[in-house]
């Protein structure tokens, strides 16, 4: 029941604790606090023995997985340092098909490594790497939640490789860096089965390298978004 | 032809065929051979003196060492990651690897054993090349570094290599200097010992994948690709002292290697399907 767009529970306490919880997922609020408001409001009992700390630790513990370390690719003729730092790639006006990318770095005990940096570089939509200038170039910093993204257009091909793909070179203290790159399953190199094909790009290091790309929009606006999540080891 | 090197001061010429064989010809006579290793399809080589060889398949890890006159199979060396280029050292006791993946890593070829492998901040490295006493060798690597070690893989120093990646690389007769080139389209000249930058070139117009140094360093001739297709767009001679740029070629595509003689910058070219030229530079 809604009144005045307020929403009204009969069980506040159980609610206050998951809207505390899924408030704390997304801006990662402490878990112990978070623990010990929901014992001090009895809808979490501790067994004797089992202190709120310790519970907040196995808590956090099991809600993060391991996860295996991103393929590692070639960083290919291109790299050019000293990007400018934008998350804005694709200026009003340019052609291609507009790209949303976005992720989360982790390492591989499936923390969130926050302030970990990343180049980023592609071609624009015909496949031409600007060599002169930073056009679709970028460093950035991944934000408090181990977050990235950038807004960009689909790469285009060249004779040189087989697949789009964007590069990436991401560093972080005490990791290793993974160098790498971002393919995309709408590739028409992939014959829509992108399992059987990705193979036909010989640099193309592992079938994980090949993101699901989502069309959003309607077909005068369409916008293309992937998500490509990095894992690094430690050093 | 896809590649070739010069050895012995530019006594013989050693190339890989489109079948991916070794073949080499002495010079000036032409007469050529065929080296028989077996099923190796070679696409890297370099070697060292007139005794001993080094090839590489493309996209593979593995390296070979072969007694240069027999083909016999020395050392088999695995480098962990796809080979881009080798280097032997002139007495051919150790070669510098320049893998897709990974740093530069310098081998013991006798044993096969890794010595020690080399530093970058990110990435691997393109091309890797011995100096001419062997006492050091320059990796160009990915983060646009020159990097410089010497015979036990330590790092003597690293050198700017521009803000885009150094693709090509080689030394002058006596050592003092070698010159770097890559995908900013200059050729860039550097003291040897310090790593300091001696001289520019100018913009070449697309970026330099083969270099090779005049024996008086006074000259580099330099082979560029355009950017988009990878394929040769031009064949020119910088001369350094003057700062001018010279084209060499009417048709740089037909351009397949180059080394040096005792005085000269030599270019090996297609002379149609199954001919080789060889020419000096003047």
């Amino acid at each position: 029941m809604s009144v005045d767009g307020v929403a009204r529970f009969p069980l506040a306490l159980d609610v206050v604790c998951i809207l505390a919880a899924i408030v704390g997922y997304a801006m990662e609020l402490n878990r112990r606090d978070l623990l010990a408001n929901c014992v001090a409001l009895g809808v979490v009992t501790l067994t004797p023995g089992l202190s709120a700390a310790a519970a907040a630790k196995s808590w956090l513990r099991s809600d993060t997985k391991p996860r295996p370390a991103t393929p590692q690719a070639e960083l290919g003729p291109f790299y050019k340092r000293g990007a400018p730092s934008t998350a804005t790639l694709r200026a009003p006006g340019d052609p291609g098909l507009p790209l949303s990318v976005a992720g989360v770095i982790y390492d591989t005990r499936g923390n969130i490594l926050p302030g970990a940096k990343l180049e980023i570089w592609q071609t624009d939509h015909t496949g031409h790497y600007d060599l002169q200038g930073y056009r679709y170039r970028t460093i950035l910093t991944a934000d408090a939640a181990g977050m990235y993204d950038f807004s960009s257009v689909m790469p285009g091909h060249y004779p040189a490789r087989v697949c789009q793909h964007i590069h990436y070179a991401v560093t972080a203290p005490g990791h290793k860096p993974v160098v790498t790159q971002l393919y995309f399953a709408s590739d028409p190199v992939f014959d829509g089965d992108p399992d059987k094909n990705y193979t036909k790009d010989p640099l193309i290091t592992s079938r994980e390298l090949v993101r699901p790309v989502m069309l959003k929009g309607d077909p005068q606006a369409m916008l293309a978004s992937v998500n490509f999540e990095i894992v690094m080891e430690t050093a | 032809m896809r590649t070739t090197v010069t050895c012995e001061a530019g006594a013989e010429i050693v190339g890989v065929g489109d079948d991916g064989s070794i073949y080499s010809w002495t010079l000036p006579s032409g007469a050529a051979s065929k080296l028989n290793i077996g099923d190796a399809t070679v696409s890297e080589i370099d070697c060292a003196g007139a005794h001993t060889l080094a090839a590489s398949a493309r996209q593979t890890s593995k390296v070979l060492i072969l007694d240069a006159r027999t083909g016999d199979i020395r050392q088999r060396i695995d480098a962990q990651a796809p080979v881009q280029a080798l280097a032997l050292s002139p007495d051919g006791s150790l070669i510098a690897i320049a893998t897709s993946l990974l740093p530069t890593q310098l081998f013991d070829t006798h044993t096969g054993a890794r010595i020690a492998t080399g530093v970058t901040n990110i990435g691997a490295a393109w091309t890797v090349a011995f100096s001419p006493a062997g006492d050091r060798f320059v990796a160009a690597d990915e983060d646009t570094k020159l990097r410089a070690y010497n015979r036990e893989g330590k790092l003597l120093y690293a050198a700017d290599g521009g803000l885009l990646e150094p693709f090509a690389l080689a030394f002058s007769a006596d050592g003092k200097q070698f010159a770097a080139g890559g995908a900013d389209g200059i050729v860039r000249i550097f003291d040897s010992a310090s790593g300091k930058l001696l001289a520019s070139s100018k913009f070449l117009g697309d970026p330099v994948f083969g270099l090779v140094m005049a024996p008086d360093g006074q000259r580099v001739a330099a082979l560029t690709l355009d950017d988009f297709a990878l394929q040769p767009a031009e064949m020119g001679v910088w001369d350094v002292r003057s700062g001018n740029m010279k084209p060499i070629l009417d048709d740089p595509k037909t351009c397949i290697g180059g080394g040096t003689d005792k005085s000269h910058i030599l270019l090996v070219t297609k002379n149609g399907d199954k001919m080789l030229q060889v020419s000096s530079v003047q």
